[in-house]
C-alpha cells in the first residue's frame, strides 16, 4: 500500500464525516497513520458502529480494486499535498480533504464564474443562463455550477455550446448520476469539461451534500452570478459561502411578478451588483470581449417583422401572435417554424415562442 | 305434433336465422328447451306457458320439447319467447303450420301475454329479409325500427292476445306505431359559440378534414371539451349506406334512438375508468365496445393518460385496422371501428402546467404522468396542438366565431379531393396513407425536401414524425385546393407536431 493508496481508504471510509477524519487527521498526521493507529485510542473518537466500519474496510484487495476502477474509467484521485491540488481550494475554510475528478479541472489562472439559480426555472431563466454561460465561455471564462436541473444544467450546456470550460459540481459520488435526466450532459462534461465530487465514488446523491457542494462551486469561482432564485432557496447557501470566501456577487434582474425574482431582488437590496450583459460582467471581472456575439442580420419581410415583434423572453402562445399579427393561424406557424430553424425563436413548450438569444 | 317457427338473434352487429322447433306429444308431462341456451332463454318456459295461459288458450298436459337450431350457437336473450310460443301453439294444434310459413317473429313475453321490446331488430329483419321472409311480427316499440329495412312486411304486436286473434280472426296488429315521446333533446354544438381559440379550431379542421387524429394538450378549463363536441358537427354527413350501418351496430345494444335512423355522426366520450373490454368490445358473449359506437365518428378521451395503460394500448389494433377482434372460447367476432380519436390531456398531474405560478410539478413528474401514454400510440396522432383558456379579450369582443356550417363546406371540398384521388384504392383519407403511397402522393419539391431536412436537423423531428408531417401537409394542401404540396403547407404541419417534444425540450420551463 503505498501513500495514494491509503487517501483513497480514507476518502472511501463510509459514515465517518469530513469533521471526524479532519480531526483523525490532526492526530495522526497521515492516512497511513489512521490506518495503522491503535485501535484502543481510536475508541475516544470512534463510536462502536463506526470503529466496526474501520475495521471492515482494511481491506487491501477492495481498496485496490477501488483504485483500479477509478484509473480505468480515467478519473483522477487527488488529495491535500499533491502539486495537482487546486489553489482555490486551499484558501477556504473547512477545504476537502480529497476528492474525485472526472474530465479536468479548471487552471489556476483561469477566470471563472458560477452560475446558480432555481432548479425549476422558467423558459427566461434557461435561456438567460444559457446565453451568458455561452458568451462567456466564449471568451475564456469557465463556467462553474452543481449540474442539477433547471439553472445550473442549462449554464453547463451553454458553455458546451459556447465551446469554453464548464465544472460541475456534484452531491454525490463520481459514478453518481444524479439527477438522471442529465446523464447525456454529464457523459459530455466528463468528455469536455469536468465533474467534481469530493465523495466516495459509489455513494448516492443524499441531501445534506448539495449544502456542502455548495462550498466547492463557489471555491472555484471568481464571481458568482445568480439568475433565478426563490426567497428561500439553496441557492442563498452558496451565495453565503461566497461572501463568507469573500466573492462578488452578481445578479440577473427578472419579472417583478415571478416567484423566481424575489430571491434575486432581495439580493440586490443587499448590494449584490444586476447585471444585463455577459459583456458588462466581464468588464466588472476586469476582462474585455474578445469574441463578440454572432449578429443575427436575417432580412425579414414585413409579416416576419410582425411575428418577430410579438416575441420577448417571456413564451407567447400561439393565439396571442395570431391576435396581434391577424395574420392566419397557418401562416403564423410557418413564419414561426422557419424562425425556430433560423435561429431567431425558440419553442420551450409546444406552441409557446420565446426570442432566441 | 311437430312443428316450426322463425326467429332471430344477433351474431355480433349482424343478424343471423334461428328455427325453433317444437314437438308435442303424449307421453310425461314436460316442457323443456334445448339448444346450447343461456339461462335467460330457459327461463322463457315459464314466461311462455304463463302468457299463453294468462292470454285464454288452455294447455292440456303434454310431452313438449322445444329446440332451438342451429343447436351449436350459444344463444342469449328473450327475443325468441314469442317464436317459441308460437311453436307451441302450432303444435297443439291452434294454429296452422301455413299460416307460420315465412313470418319470423321477435319479442319478449310477460306473464300477462304483453310483448316487451328487444335489442338487435335492425340486424335481425335485414338478414330475414335476405333469407326470403315474408312477414316480420316484432314488439310495437320496435316496430320503427323493423321498418327501416325495405321490401318486407312488419307488424307490431302489443300483447300474445291481439297476436293470437291475427292468426284466428285476421287483422288485430299494428302497421304503425306513433311514439310520444320522439322529441330528441340532444343539442347540436356549433363552432360559432366558441370564442377565440383560432389555433385550435384550424387544427381541428384540418384534422376532421383528412380523418386524422388529434391530441389537444392544455390546463383545466380551456375549453377542450366543449369544443371537442363541435367535432362532428364539422364532418361530413353520413351517407344512407353509413347510417344503416350505425343504426344497426347501435341496435344491437339496445341504443337505437326511438328506432329512427342515426343521421348524426356518434360522439363517445367514455370515462377514463372505463375497462378494456367495455372500450374494445369484450363479454363472454363479446358486445361491441366504444370503438365501435364511436364508428364513422369521433371517440374523445378527455384526460387521456388517466386511462390505465392496458386500456390506452388498447386502441393500438382498432386504430390500425380501422376493426377490432374480439375472441372468446364460443366465437371470434369482428367489429367495425373506423373512428377518429380526439385525446385531451393535461401537460402534468396538477394541471396547470405551463402555468409556473400555479403548477409544482417536476420535470420528472410530468414524463411520469405523459409517459403513460407509450409512443407507438403517440405515433398514430397526426396532429398534436396546445390550448389555452380563453382571455378575455376575446371573451368581451363580439367578433363571431365561424360557423360550423362555413367550415364543413370547406372540409366536405378537401375531402372530395381524396375521395377523387384514392378512387379504387380501397383508402379513403389523407390519415390512412402509408408507405410508398404515401410518398408518392406527398411529393416534395427540393425546397420542401430542404426544409423537412433541416427540420429535421434542428428540431429533432424524427423519420417517423415526418411521416405524420407529411400526411397532415397533404390534408392542408387539399383544403387549400393546391395540387401539389407547398412549402407554406409543410411548415404549418411541422407547426402541429408532438406536444411531448416540448415537455422535454432543453428543461424549460414557462
Amino acid at each position: 500500500m503505498n501513500e495514494m493508496l491509503y487517501e483513497l481508504w480514507l476518502f472511501c471510509l463510509p459514515d465517518i464525516s469530513r469533521g471526524k477524519k479532519r480531526k483523525l487527521l490532526d492526530i495522526y498526521g497521515t492516512a497511513e497513520g489512521i490506518y495503522n493507529a491503535d485501535i484502543n485510542e481510536l475508541k475516544d473518537i470512534l463510536s462502536e458502529g463506526l470503529l466496526r466500519v474501520y475495521e471492515k474496510t482494511k481491506d487491501t484487495d477492495k481498496i485496490k480494486k477501488t483504485a483500479e476502477g477509478i484509473n480505468e474509467n480515467h478519473i483522477e484521485f487527488i488529495y491535500e499535498g499533491m502539486p495537482s491540488y487546486p489553489e482555490r481550494l486551499k484558501n477556504i475554510p473547512d477545504p476537502p480533504i480529497s476528492f474525485c475528478v472526472k474530465g479536468r479541472l479548471p487552471s489556476d489562472d483561469m477566470p471563472t464564474v458560477g452560475i446558480i439559480g432555481s432548479r425549476r426555472a422558467s423558459a427566461y431563466g434557461v435561456e438567460v443562463a444559457m446565453y451568458f454561460a455561452r458568451e462567456l465561455a466564449k471568451n475564456g471564462v469557465g463556467i462553474i455550477s452543481g449540474l442539477a436541473m433547471g439553472i445550473d444544467g442549462m449554464s453547463h450546456k451553454g458553455a458546451l455550446m459556447g465551446g469554453g470550460y464548464t465544472l460541475g459540481v456534484i452531491g454525490g459520488g463520481i459514478y453518481s448520476v444524479y439527477p438522471r435526466e442529465n446523464y447525456m450532459l454529464y457523459k459530455e462534461m466528463g468528455e469536455r469539461g469536468g465533474i467534481f465530487s469530493e465523495y466516495p465514488p459509489k455513494e448516492r446523491a443524499i441531501a445534506f451534500h448539495f449544502p456542502e457542494r455548495n462550498r466547492i462551486i463557489s471555491a472555484f469561482s471568481d464571481c458568482l452570478l445568480v439568475v433565478e432564485a426563490k426567497e428561500k432557496s439553496g441557492t442563498f447557501i452558496t451565495v453565503d459561502q461566497a461572501l463568507e470566501q469573500g466573492k462578488e456577487i452578481y445578479v440577473i434582474p427578472g419579472r417583478i411578478s415571478d416567484l423566481n425574482s424575489r430571491g434575486c431582488y432581495k439580493l440586490m437590496e443587499d448590494g449584490a451588483k444586476p447585471v444585463n450583459t455577459p459583456k458588462e460582467l466581464m468588464e466588472y471581472m476586469g476582462m474585455s470581449i474578445t469574441v463578440p456575439s454572432e449578429e443575427k442580420t436575417i432580412p425579414l419581410d414585413p409579416d416576419e417583422k410582425k411575428v418577430y415583434d410579438c416575441l420577448s423572453l417571456r413564451p407567447v402562445f400561439i393565439d396571442e401572435i395570431v391576435r396581434q399579427t391577424k395574420l392566419s393561424v397557418g401562416n403564423c406557424l410557418s413564419i414561426l417554424l422557419r424562425f425556430e430553424i433560423q435561429g431567431l425563436a425558440k419553442q420551450p413548450v409546444k406552441n409557446y415562442y420565446t426570442k432566441f438569444l | 305434433m311437430y312443428s316450426i317457427v322463425k326467429s332471430g338473434a344477433i351474431h355480433g352487429i349482424d343478424g343471423m336465422m334461428i328455427d325453433v322447433e317444437a314437438d308435442v306429444s303424449d307421453g310425461l308431462p314436460l316442457f323443456m328447451l334445448v339448444g346450447l341456451l343461456s339461462s335467460e332463454v330457459r327461463e322463457a318456459a315459464e314466461r311462455v306457458k304463463n302468457a299463453i295461459r294468462n292470454s285464454g288458450f288452455r294447455l292440456n298436459a303434454k310431452h313438449v320439447t322445444i329446440n332451438l337450431s342451429p343447436a351449436d350457437v350459444k344463444k342469449s336473450g328473450t327475443a325468441f319467447d314469442l317464436a317459441i310460443a308460437m311453436a307451441v301453439m302450432c303444435g297443439y294444434g291452434y294454429v296452422l303450420p301455413e299460416q307460420l310459413e315465412g313470418v319470423l317473429f321477435l319479442g319478449e313475453l310477460g306473464l300477462d301475454g304483453d310483448v316487451k321490446p328487444v335489442k338487435g331488430v335492425l340486424p335481425i329483419v335485414d338478414e330475414a329479409k335476405k333469407n326470403g321472409i315474408r312477414l316480420v311480427i316484432v314488439p310495437l316499440e320496435n316496430l320503427s325500427e323493423a321498418k327501416l329495412v325495405e321490401g318486407i312486411e312488419c307488424l307490431g304486436v302489443k300483447s300474445y292476445k291481439e297476436l293470437m286473434e291475427h292468426f284466428l280472426n285476421d287483422g288485430g296488429l299494428y302497421t304503425e306505431y306513433e311514439n310520444e315521446n320522439m322529441i330528441s333533446f340532444t343539442k347540436e354544438h356549433d363552432l360559432k359559440d366558441i370564442k377565440g381559440q383560432k389555433t385550435l379550431r384550424r387544427a381541428l379542421e384540418i384534422a376532421v378534414a383528412g380523418m386524422h387524429n388529434i391530441l389537444i394538450g392544455g390546463p383545466p378549463g380551456a375549453g377542450k371539451s366543449l369544443i371537442a363536441k363541435c367535432i362532428p358537427g364539422i364532418m361530413p354527413e353520413l351517407t344512407y349506406a353509413e347510417s344503416m350501418e350505425l343504426t344497426k351496430i347501435y341496435s344491437t345494444v339496445g341504443m337505437s334512438e326511438n328506432g329512427s335512423l342515426i343521421r348524426r355522426r356518434p360522439f363517445r366520450s367514455p370515462h377514463s375508468t372505463i375497462s378494456a373490454q367495455a372500450l374494445v368490445g369484450g363479454g363472454r358473449i363479446p358486445k361491441p365496445g366504444e370503438v365501435t359506437l364511436a364508428h364513422r365518428g369521433v371517440l374523445f378521451l378527455d384526460e387521456f393518460p388517466e386511462f390505465t395503460k392496458h386500456v390506452i394500448e388498447m386502441l393500438r389494433q382498432p386504430m390500425e385496422d380501422r376493426k377490432t377482434t374480439v375472441s372468446r372460447v364460443d366465437q371470434t367476432l369482428t367489429f367495425p371501428s373506423d373512428f377518429m380519436l380526439v385525446a385531451a390531456m393535461n401537460l402534468c398531474p396538477c394541471g396547470y402546467f405551463p402555468d409556473r405560478n400555479r403548477c409544482r410539478c417536476t420535470e420528472r413528474d410530468r414524463l411520469r404522468y405523459i409517459g403513460k401514454i407509450s409512443q407507438p400510440i403517440m405515433d398514430r396522432i397526426d396532429i398534436q396542438v396546445m390550448v389555452e383558456p380563453v382571455g378575455f379579450d376575446d371573451i368581451c369582443s363580439n367578433e363571431e366565431g365561424e360557423g360550423s356550417e362555413v367550415v364543413r363546406e370547406r372540409i366536405k371540398k378537401a375531402l372530395d379531393h381524396q375521395s377523387e384521388r384514392y378512387m379504387n384504392e380501397g383508402l379513403m383519407f389523407n390519415s390512412r396513407l402509408e408507405g410508398k403511397r404515401l410518398f408518392e402522393v406527398c411529393k416534395l419539391d427540393d425546397e420542401g425536401n430542404a426544409l423537412l431536412r433541416s427540420a429535421g436537423e434542428r428540431l429533432g423531428l424524427s423519420a417517423r414524425g415526418a411521416y405524420r408531417v407529411l400526411r397532415v401537409a397533404r390534408t392542408i394542401a387539399d383544403l387549400a385546393e393546391s395540387e401539389d404540396i407547398r412549402v407554406s403547407h409543410l411548415t404549418e404541419a411541422i407547426g402541429y407536431r408532438d406536444v411531448i417534444s416540448g415537455i422535454v425540450y432543453e428543461g424549460g420551463e414557462l
